[in-house]
């Protein structure tokens, strides 16, 4: 009960919250697969900057929504190590949760035939 | 360029000291990486791509070095920064333009009066929207480096260019007209002029970021007609009847401005109180600026029609714009955030 209490106190997601919750659904990703996931995912509308990417990593870090997962065994083009985030299982009830909320959303609208392609 | 680009992530690098001692120990190097991977893939799209994703970057350090202190210090703890992000962006891109680009039309106005006279044509027309343009692609260049999606930068760059290309045009060509009206002991005028900047920018800002293309076409024809309007009918009156050049005058910058109020409403009704707080915001943050200049200073010039052209009078206007142009955006940057997060109806 406590943690859906967590669930609905913390809906709506920002946009950004809920691209990077996405982006890491599917697998463990470094940051910055991550920015270019949320960029391709948003049809390039969100563009993260380094430093919006990690302050947004370190919330959803402090929240346990995401996690850390070690190193990626590539690593970048000058060799530098990338430390890789997943997703946890909070993180993943959030996303459900924001999914949820959003299809009710449309669910609605489409009930009143807004947004329904002639 | 790789010289450049370490040159870059060198002075990202020293930046990103800045940030709190427990993010830096726990993020730093990670961002270095990342930030080093952004720069060089934009590097790899061209010396635009490349310029706009480091002027993102660095546009968005300060505000979150900010936040991430404040976080530490548990002082706001759940504090959604992002409308102040936004708001930073909006600030910096009208403090720069209206410092900028007002101050670039300007000069060009003063050097372009005592050129030529104050008899003038066709050409001098043609010569007007010129500087008008060149002044205006600055203002774009600003909007769509801070606000542009590096996908749309060009989509940016050409609304943000006209946003401030038809109230510098229109202001430019009516300052040829011999007119003049008070209001007690304003000019009413200026005021107007001021009133269809704010009113052009804030309508500008909200087209831009709707992304709605149909909006371009209106917006050009609009550039291309006014200068010669505002050339065509105070002149034509001015011969027959001495006083109907000043109403032509206020007549069209009442047009303009209702009609970027129109544009702003079509656009999307939440958009009308961003229009409305530039088109008041700008006039009285403008009056007020220069009433606590003349307050500290009283022989300050008070209009720029009064102004000579020197060193001290340029850097006097910048530095009076500046400030006018960072409320006037964080007006409007938290209304737009504000009816954006009310879900006023588009």
């Amino acid at each position: 009960m406590k943690r859906d209490d967590t669930l609905l106190t913390n809906l709506p997601l920002t946009e950004t919250t809920f691209f990077i919750l996405l982006s890491l659904a599917s697998s463990a990703k470094h940051g910055y697969a991550i920015a270019k996931d949320v960029e391709s995912m948003s049809k390039g509308r969100i563009v993260m900057s380094t430093s919006t990417l990690y302050t947004a990593l370190k919330r959803l870090l402090e929240d346990a929504w995401i996690k850390r997962a070690g190193e990626d065994p590539e690593p970048d083009e000058s060799g530098r190590p990338r430390k890789t985030y997943a997703l946890t299982d909070l993180g993943l009830r959030m996303l459900n949760a924001e999914t949820i909320r959003l299809q009710a959303l449309v669910t609605t609208a489409k009930s009143r035939s807004v947004g329904v392609q002639s | 360029m790789n010289r450049v680009l370490s040159r870059i992530e060198q002075i990202y690098g020293i930046l990103t000291e800045l940030f709190p001692p427990k993010f830096k120990a726990e993020f730093k190097e990670e961002m270095k990486v990342v930030f080093s991977e952004i720069v060089t893939a934009a590097a790899k799209k061209g010396k635009l791509a490349f310029a706009i994703a480091c002027a993102q970057e660095i546009c968005d350090l300060p505000i979150l070095i900010v936040r991430t202190h404040l976080e530490e210090k548990a002082m706001i703890k759940t504090a959604h920064f992002q409308p102040a992000q936004f708001a930073f962006r909006a600030a910096t891109s009208f403090g720069l333009g209206l410092s900028c680009v007002k101050e670039f039309a300007v000069v060009f106005t003063l050097l372009f009066i005592s050129a030529l006279g104050n008899r003038w044509g066709w050409y001098h027309v043609l010569i007007a929207s010129g500087g008008c343009m060149a002044a205006a692609l600055i203002g774009g260049l600003l909007f769509a480096f801070l606000f542009g999606e590096r996908n749309q930068f060009g989509w940016y760059l050409v609304v943000g260019a006209l946003g401030w290309f038809i109230p510098f045009s229109t202001a430019l060509v009516q300052s040829m007209t011999n007119s003049t009206i008070f209001w007690g002991t304003i000019n009413i005028l200026p005021f107007l002029a001021f009133a269809l900047d704010g009113a052009f920018i804030s309508m500008a800002f909200c087209v831009a970021k709707s992304k709605k293309r149909s909006f371009l076409l209106p917006l050009s024809i609009t550039a291309v007609l006014v200068p010669i309007l505002c050339y065509i009918v105070p002149q034509s009156l001015e011969d027959h009847f001495p006083a109907y050049p000043t109403i032509a005058n206020v007549m069209m910058d009442v047009l303009l401005i209702a009609g970027a109020i129109i544009l702003a409403v079509i656009n999307g009704r939440k958009h009308l109180w961003v229009v409305i707080a530039g088109t008041l915001g700008l006039p009285i943050i403008y009056y007020i600026c220069i009433y606590l200049a003349g307050s500290l200073y009283p022989l300050l010039p008070t209009t720029i029609a009064n102004s000579p052209l020197n060193v001290v009078n340029i850097i006097y206007w910048i530095i009076l714009w500046l400030p006018q142009g960072i409320l006037l955006g964080l007006i409007i940057s938290l209304i737009f955030r504000w009816q954006q997060s009310a879900g006023v109806e588009a």
